[in-house]
């Protein structure tokens, strides 16, 4: 077993800090800081306010709060296609069901953050940080479906069992996603209905101002991608532990019993290395191990 | 410009949240690297 502190690559060619990142992600990194940076200029500098004569600088705010909203979209969508891949027999990995919770994480992340600034956008535009519109309700109930969600990928169960649960209450949650964003025409809200894409409308967007906020959807995907590539990684290191924790503690049980240690013992791999962090699943989780 | 207040107060929410979430999952994954075989990294 290659030493766990090693900071060499496999060829041992160059040394590699141990880490989640490689050159591809370093430079999508570098490329959506990059970005992030145009896009504060955009929004504050370049684009103008709603109204020339009026100066409604509130609707820069716009251009975080439509792409928080949009990504968490894509997340949890993301999120039940991984979970249907999951359930579904043929193609079950367990890739699909780490994927399916880093992305409904980073989705969770965005889906707040949309509901903060169209609370403080709301403070400007109607005068209160919160009222029970059918939109801002709905957002917050599905705000809720996915912090269940996360809450069902730490229960302490037998991992197939727990992804299983998990994927049922990833897809269920996901129904949600359509309720949302059809919510301002199913029924009367305060919040607008869209109309960014919408050409029927006159006067429509300014250039610059539907350049800007497209800009930002392109620059939160980035962001997305990003953040989803490292929550993966590190849900995936999580597993191995959680793996390794579990085969330690197989080993234990048969060594209490006076059986010989066997490592492959119900394709368990040998546990490897120092003992896993506490705070990671190894360390919350109590495998279903019984003493022969 | 107007509203300058909030305009300031949601921007550092949104990237503050943000750059924290980024900095914790890339310490995170940093701390698990160490502790799991380099041949399981597929990514390494």
């Amino acid at each position: 077993m290659t030493t766990l502190r090693d900071e060499t690559t496999r060829t041992g060619a160059r040394p590699v800090p141990a880490s989640t990142g490689t050159a591809a992600t370093r430079v999508l990194g570098g490329v959506t800081l990059l970005a992030l940076g145009v896009l504060l200029y955009l929004a504050f500098v370049a684009s103008p306010a709603a109204g020339p004569s009026q100066g409604f600088d509130a609707v820069r705010f716009m251009y975080v709060h439509v792409p928080s909203a949009w990504l968490a979209y894509l997340s949890f969508a993301v999120c039940a296609l991984c979970s249907a891949l999951y359930l579904w027999r043929r193609t079950r990995s367990r890739f699909w069901d780490l994927l399916a919770g880093a992305s409904a994480e980073v989705g969770t992340l965005f889906i707040a953050l949309t509901l903060v600034t169209g609370s403080i956008w709301g403070r400007i535009t109607w005068g209160v940080y919160w009222t029970w519109d059918a939109r801002l309700t709905t957002t917050a109930v599905l705000f809720v479906m996915f912090l269940g969600y996360l809450a069902v990928r730490r229960v302490a169960l037998d991992v197939e069992v727990r992804s299983r649960r998990a994927a049922v209450v990833g897809i269920i949650a996901f129904l949600n996603v359509p309720i949302v964003h059809n919510s301002v025409q199913w029924w009367r809200t305060l919040h607008q209905e869209p109309t960014v894409l919408r050409t029927d409308l006159s006067p429509q967007i300014e250039g610059l101002m539907l350049y800007t906020l497209l800009f930002g959807v392109l620059t939160f995907t980035l962001l997305y991608a990003w953040l989803v590539v490292h929550r993966f990684r590190v849900a995936w290191l999580e597993d191995r532990l959680e793996a390794a924790g579990l085969g330690r503690a197989i080993a234990e049980r048969r060594a209490e019993a006076g059986l010989d240690e066997d490592p492959a013992v119900e394709g368990v791999p040998a546990p490897a290395g120092p003992a896993p962090d506490p705070s990671g699943p190894a360390g919350r989780t109590t495998p279903e191990v019984t003493a022969p | 410009m107007r509203f300058a207040g909030y305009l300031a107060a949601g921007y550092t929410i949104v990237l503050g949240s943000l750059a924290a979430y980024a900095a914790r999952i890339v310490a995170k994954g940093r701390r698990l690297a160490r502790q799991v075989p380099v041949e399981e990294q597929r990514w390494r």
